[in-house]
């Protein structure tokens, strides 16, 4: 994640690992973000921990997901279970684990998805400008203006429960609120020199569009992403909560802390809170990540509706 | 059947012996301070006034005749009268139902298609416009009948199905004819879902009954105020034609959606009994925090009705083999379900459900069928084998999930427990009104899983099987089988009924038309001041709230 | 010159305002065909396909049904609810008081918490003052709303034997438990919105504090308390304004999950039961009133914002 941040910034930070010593000049440059924001590198390796245990679940976790382990029902966190089992006698630390990759699944594929139509949205009405402008902002001044519930759950309505339609339909919300952050920095953007040079080269408006303006937006949008990511994850599990969630099998955090964690939180608590510590850990490293970037890439950056859905 | 009920106060059933004695057995497995209370009613005087607060449900709307949601009739039941009631009461066992007159006095079978029903006099509507307490005659409940087998959209018309025409004989008297011999008949009139007597009056002011103001009936008590999803309150009836009836004087329904929010209301006394469905009960999990917190509280136990099964295409491949059958009920550890759902107190079911005693037939008793649903999958796969999927095969279920967390997880361990014989099952999650338009009648590709209606008679639990019934949702079409249904019901000699209803569920079980799931054992609460009460399956709250009175 | 741009501003709100509508009328539309015959068959709101039509009055000429649909709404009809048969605009005039006063009290603790710590976070920039504070706003936001809404209704019942009344009090019955009813949601509400605002406060008073005006006054001496409150907070707090302006939609129907917790016979749990109900008119109502209210707002927002700081005209 954070490797990917500095890939994609501006001068003191951009070309670390494209020179000779590339490797030492990163990580001098992590060690100085780390010193700066410690808060930003805590989240960025919470984050860190999500992705390997999303990739490498199978071998992290000790059991299977669905596996129903005999006599082992309701355990306490303990040596045999390190987070305890549920009702259904499976392992929670497991389930923890593979849960990790459905959040991540939905979180990054959504703000994926939401931010390639926001970037369209917002590049070519910030380049364009004039009427083109007018009638889109238009448009998602009112698509803005609708409680985002009745989106998401309008469409989960017709299209029915699945988590490729918990993601479709989120990423929807997504693109709205960030189309309007990347206008702002693409108005920005269009003003500078090259742009006008490369018009004057003969660039085409597609070609200006993705090999300069793109570019030049991307830590804006990377840091609406981080921020948005956790968004995502809170509004996962608020439609889980409303029975719209990611539907088993797969192991959802936000259906974990919900379904079963609420329906057995008297008499097996622990059920309830380890995957409400995970989602509050990544949603909070989200934040903290999102906000150090910014304060390094833009503390200008405003207006940024990242992480105001609604949980 | 009746000596099975645990009646004994602290009969200790371990787990083991409750799953052994089976189909009949009535669980009460916890034993507290307060189980199975049989309250003498006699004890005291009952004292007149008082509120009783419950979980109550905001209905669609009011009109009895065109909807066959639950939460309309659990309001009714407290404001209008049937023609039969169930007898209501501590004595009544929960999970029986005794038939009684409501608005009939008595009441004559001259054939076997033939019913004739004297009605009490000086039954008043309530003083409400457009009827304002007119006396009730037998226009009125030919009205009603007409009305309810004539109406378009009554969902609930298959329970006149038999009903041929009624007929005013005289002021109070009202008789009715069947097209066949329906020994069912009289259970219809007296269940609590939809047969309540409305009057032409209101139907012909407000055009329908939907609105509240519409709320009209001879019942106990009246409909005083009604907030959708906040509460419904009702008042009682002066002029109820049970006189000195009923004592509490007001009923408040509050509905409230969250199920924490409901246990911390009921804990901490701001509902006085149970918020959890049908009516009254609370989650076994949540015994002990409720046991410690409001401890002087009233527990009575009974099994649910609440059956859940798994239906198959048997019109389809594979399912037409009925090793493949036999072979998914046997891939089911059915204790292992009712240990994760219910906390391991429950009851096997056969084809009619165990909480129905005066019908299910005992669970040992099943002869056959009971070997197909002992956990075995060794024996399963062998049967895969030789219908021909040694290596298993795929396919899919369709089902909702009720906002149930039991459903989800026994949903998902039966996929586990398929997938351990070989069969992967991939579960399609349809919206609620998805599932009840499709799967739920039956219109599912392959599988379908869910609970089936809590019918408090065996006829619902059996109908399903013919072949014309929406919810066949195996799709059976066995001749033998649908004779056997379609006579039971012609026998009026109960004795011999129950004898063939028993030979019926044995034939169903051995033929695996379904794979049946355990079901639950409810725990009622209920605060201990209230005298002269007790709950049971159904929903005719009001007719067993009506004799009961505070004692506080 | 204020009237000048409030007709500007106003001749923008307009177009939006359309869209809008015409979104919401679509949204029924656009569904496909099988989703009128699902809401024939499972809730049984007509009997046949054609009747299902003509009662969502699909069976005119498309603009026909606009006009008509838009000309009786500004009326103040909004049709009935084929779920309840009951006049939408009759529901929608008991609910929306509920989510106004639910969102009034939630913007209030938003901003009693957000704006202080954004103050803190950005004055004390990088420093522990400011982890501390950010990160107790975020960790506030980090919690799903249900769960900590359901720790606020069990917790206090185990430990004390109370819970908040689940029965929802109306003004009219009891003046003082009608609005305490509303601190507890408002509060949890009022934490997710606290920190976009102690965000947008904390980047606005960094910018400030970087303007020329600002580091005049820190040379000139001032205390710091003179400085952060008399010049840059009011210049940083205009922008909060606007981001009320948002909140509002969420607001006013995006606390289902506060309403279903607390039992507050909200807009939210409204319009959550009409969408499961498939009970489109209730659905078209609803998102017509909340739509309008946040165009009005935002509308309202703009020009309150361009009086407070006359160097926005555009």
């Amino acid at each position: 994640m954070a490797d990917h941040v500095v890939a994609s910034t501006p001068a003191s930070w951009s070309e670390a690992g494209s020179r000779p010593g590339g490797l030492r000049r990163a990580l001098t440059t992590v060690a100085r973000f780390a010193r700066q924001k410690p808060f930003g590198a805590l989240g960025a390796v919470i984050i860190l921990a999500l992705l390997v245990m999303a990739v490498f679940a199978e071998w992290i976790a000790p059991y299977s997901y669905d596996q129903q382990i005999p006599g082992a029902r309701l355990r306490p966190p303990g040596r045999d279970f390190l987070l305890g089992t549920d009702n259904v006698s499976r392992d929670i630390a497991s389930r923890i684990v593979y849960g990790a990759r459905v959040t991540v699944t939905v979180s990054f594929a959504t703000v994926f998805l939401g931010n390639v139509l926001a970037a369209a949205v917002g590049i070519t009405s910030g380049y364009f400008r004039g009427r083109y402008d007018i009638a889109v902002q238009r448009v998602v001044d009112a698509w803005q203006s609708f409680p985002y519930l009745v989106i998401i759950l309008s469409l989960l309505a017709v299209m029915g429960p699945g988590m490729l339609n918990v993601i479709l339909s989120l990423s929807i919300l997504v693109a709205a609120a960030a189309s309007r952050v990347i206008r702002s920095a693409t108005l920005g953007v269009v003003e500078n020199q090259y742009i006008e040079a490369a018009r004057a080269l003969g660039a085409g408006h597609l070609r200006i569009m993705l090999r300069h303006i793109l570019p030049n937006v991307t830590a804006t949008i990377v840091v609406i992403s981080s921020i948005g990511l956790g968004g995502i994850i809170l509004a996962e599990s608020a439609l889980s909560f409303l029975g719209y969630g990611v539907p088993p099998p797969h192991p959802s955090w936000g259906s974990m802390l919900s379904g079963s964690g609420r329906t057995y939180m008297y008499i097996a608590p622990w059920m309830a809170i380890w995957p409400g510590i995970a989602i509050s850990l990544v949603v909070f490293a989200f934040n903290m990540l999102g906000d150090a970037l910014r304060d390094v890439f833009d503390p200008r950056l405003r207006g940024t509706r990242g992480g105001s859905v609604q949980r | 059947m009746d000596q099975h009920h645990a009646a004994s106060h602290r009969t200790h059933l371990s787990r083991r012996d409750l799953l052994k004695v089976g189909g009949t057995a009535l669980a009460v497995a916890a034993a507290g301070p307060s189980v199975v209370g049989i309250r003498s009613a006699g004890a005291a005087t009952p004292k007149p006034g008082g509120v009783f607060r419950f979980r109550g449900y905001t209905p669609p709307h009011f009109d009895p005749h065109l909807t066959a949601s639950y939460t309309t009739m659990i309001n009714l039941s407290f404001t209008h009268s049937r023609l039969l009631k169930h007898k209501a009461g501590p004595d009544v066992k929960p999970g029986t139902f005794e038939i009684v007159g409501d608005l009939a006095e008595s009441w004559t079978q001259p054939d076997d298609k033939t019913y004739v029903f004297k009605l009490r006099k000086g039954v008043r509507w309530h003083k409400k416009p457009p009827v304002d307490g007119r006396e009730l005659t037998a226009e009125d409940v030919k009205y009603t009948f007409d009305r309810f087998t004539t109406i378009k959209g009554n969902a609930n018309q298959h329970m006149m199905a038999t009903l041929a025409g009624t007929e005013v004989v005289d002021k109070y008297t009202v008789k009715f004819t069947l097209k066949e011999p329906d020994a069912f008949f009289l259970d219809f009139l007296a269940n609590p879902m939809a047969l309540c007597i409305v009057a032409r009056e209101a139907v012909e002011k407000f055009t329908d009954l939907k609105k509240p103001e519409a709320v009209i009936g001879t019942g106990p008590w009246m409909l005083e105020g009604h907030e959708p999803k906040v509460r419904t309150t009702f008042v009682r009836n002066p002029d109820y034609f049970l006189k000195g009836l009923p004592y509490i004087q007001r009923i408040e329904g509050i509905d409230f959606n969250d199920p924490a929010a409901r246990l911390a209301a009921f804990v901490t006394g701001q509902i006085d009994a149970g918020p959890e469905f049908p009516g009254m009960m609370i989650r076994r999990q949540d015994w002990n925090i409720i046991k410690d917190k409001r401890p002087k509280l009233r527990y009575v136990e009974f099994p649910s009705n609440v059956m859940v099964h798994a239906g198959m295409r048997t019109d389809k491949a594979p399912f037409g083999d009925i090793r493949v059958r036999r072979a998914l009920s046997m891939a089911i550890d059915r204790k292992a379900v009712l240990q994760a759902t219910a906390e391991g107190v429950g009851v096997m079911n056969p084809p009619i459900p165990a909480a129905l005693p005066a019908w299910a037939i005992p669970y040992d008793q099943m002869g056959e069928g009971l070997k197909w649903d002992a956990y075995n999958p060794a024996e399963a796969k062998k049967l895969l084998a030789a219908a021909g999927h040694p290596n298993g095969f795929s396919t899919t279920l369709e089902y909702t999930t009720y906002g149930s967390q039991e459903l989800i997880d026994a949903v998902q361990m039966a996929v586990k427990f398929w997938k351990d014989i070989g069969v992967e099952v991939k579960v399609v999650e349809k919206p609620y009104a998805a599932y009840f338009a499709t799967a739920y009648q039956g219109k599912q590709d392959a599988m379908m899983m869910g609970p089936q209606f809590p019918a408090l008679d065996p006829w619902n639990f059996l109908a399903q099987y013919l072949p014309d019934e929406p919810k066949n949702q195996s799709h059976a079409k066995d001749p033998a089988l649908t004779d056997m249904i379609l006579n039971m019901r012609r026998i009026m000699d109960d004795k011999k009924r129950l004898q063939q209803i028993h030979a019926i569920q044995k034939h169903i079980a051995n033929q695996a038309y379904y794979v049946r799931f355990p079901s639950g054992v409810y725990i009622a609460a209920l605060d201990p001041a209230l005298e002269n009460f007790a709950p049971n399956l159904g929903y005719d709250y009001g007719g067993r709230m009506m004799a009961a009175w505070w004692n506080k | 010159m204020l009237r000048k741009y409030f007709f500007k501003r106003l001749f923008v709100a307009i177009p939006s305002l359309i869209i809008a509508s015409l979104i919401v009328f679509a949204l029924v539309r656009l569904v496909p065909g099988d989703v009128v015959v699902l809401m024939m068959e499972e809730n049984q709101y007509a009997d046949d396909l054609e009747a299902m039509r003509a009662k969502l009055g699909l069976d005119r000429p498309i603009y026909v049904q606009y006009f008509e649909w838009i000309g009786r709404a500004l009326i103040g009809d909004l049709g009935e609810s084929l779920y309840t048969r009951r006049p939408v605009a009759q529901e929608l005039l008991a609910r929306v008081p509920v989510s106004l006063e639910l969102g009034a009290v939630a913007i209030f603790f938003a901003i009693l918490l957000g704006v202080p710590i954004g103050i803190v976070s950005a004055i004390r920039q990088d420093t522990a003052q400011d982890y501390v504070a950010r990160g107790g706003a975020i960790l506030g936001l980090s919690v799903p709303g249900f769960w900590l809404g359901t720790l606020v209704v069990v917790l206090p019942a185990i430990y004390f034997k109370w819970s908040p009344s689940i029965q929802f009090t109306k003004l009219a019955d009891d003046p003082w438990g009608h609005v305490t009813q509303f601190i507890l949601p408002g509060l949890l509400l009022g934490i997710a919105s606290a920190a976009s605002i102690m965000r947008l406060t904390r980047t606005q008073l960094l910018e400030v504090l970087r303007q020329d005006y600002v580091r005049t006054a820190w040379s000139k001496g001032m205390s710091e308390r003179v400085v952060v409150l008399k010049h840059s907070l009011k210049n940083a707090l205009i922008p909060v304004v606007t981001v009320l302006g948002i909140q509002v939609a969420q607001v006013l129907s995006g606390t289902v999950i506060f309403e279903s917790i607390f039992g507050l016979p909200g807009m939210g749990r409204f319009l959550f039961d009409a969408i499961s109900e498939r009970d489109y008119p209730v659905i078209q109502g609803i998102n017509l009133v909340v739509v309008t209210t946040v165009v009005v707002v935002n509308l309202l927002v703009d020009v309150v914002y361009a009086y407070l700081d006359p160097r926005i005209r555009f």
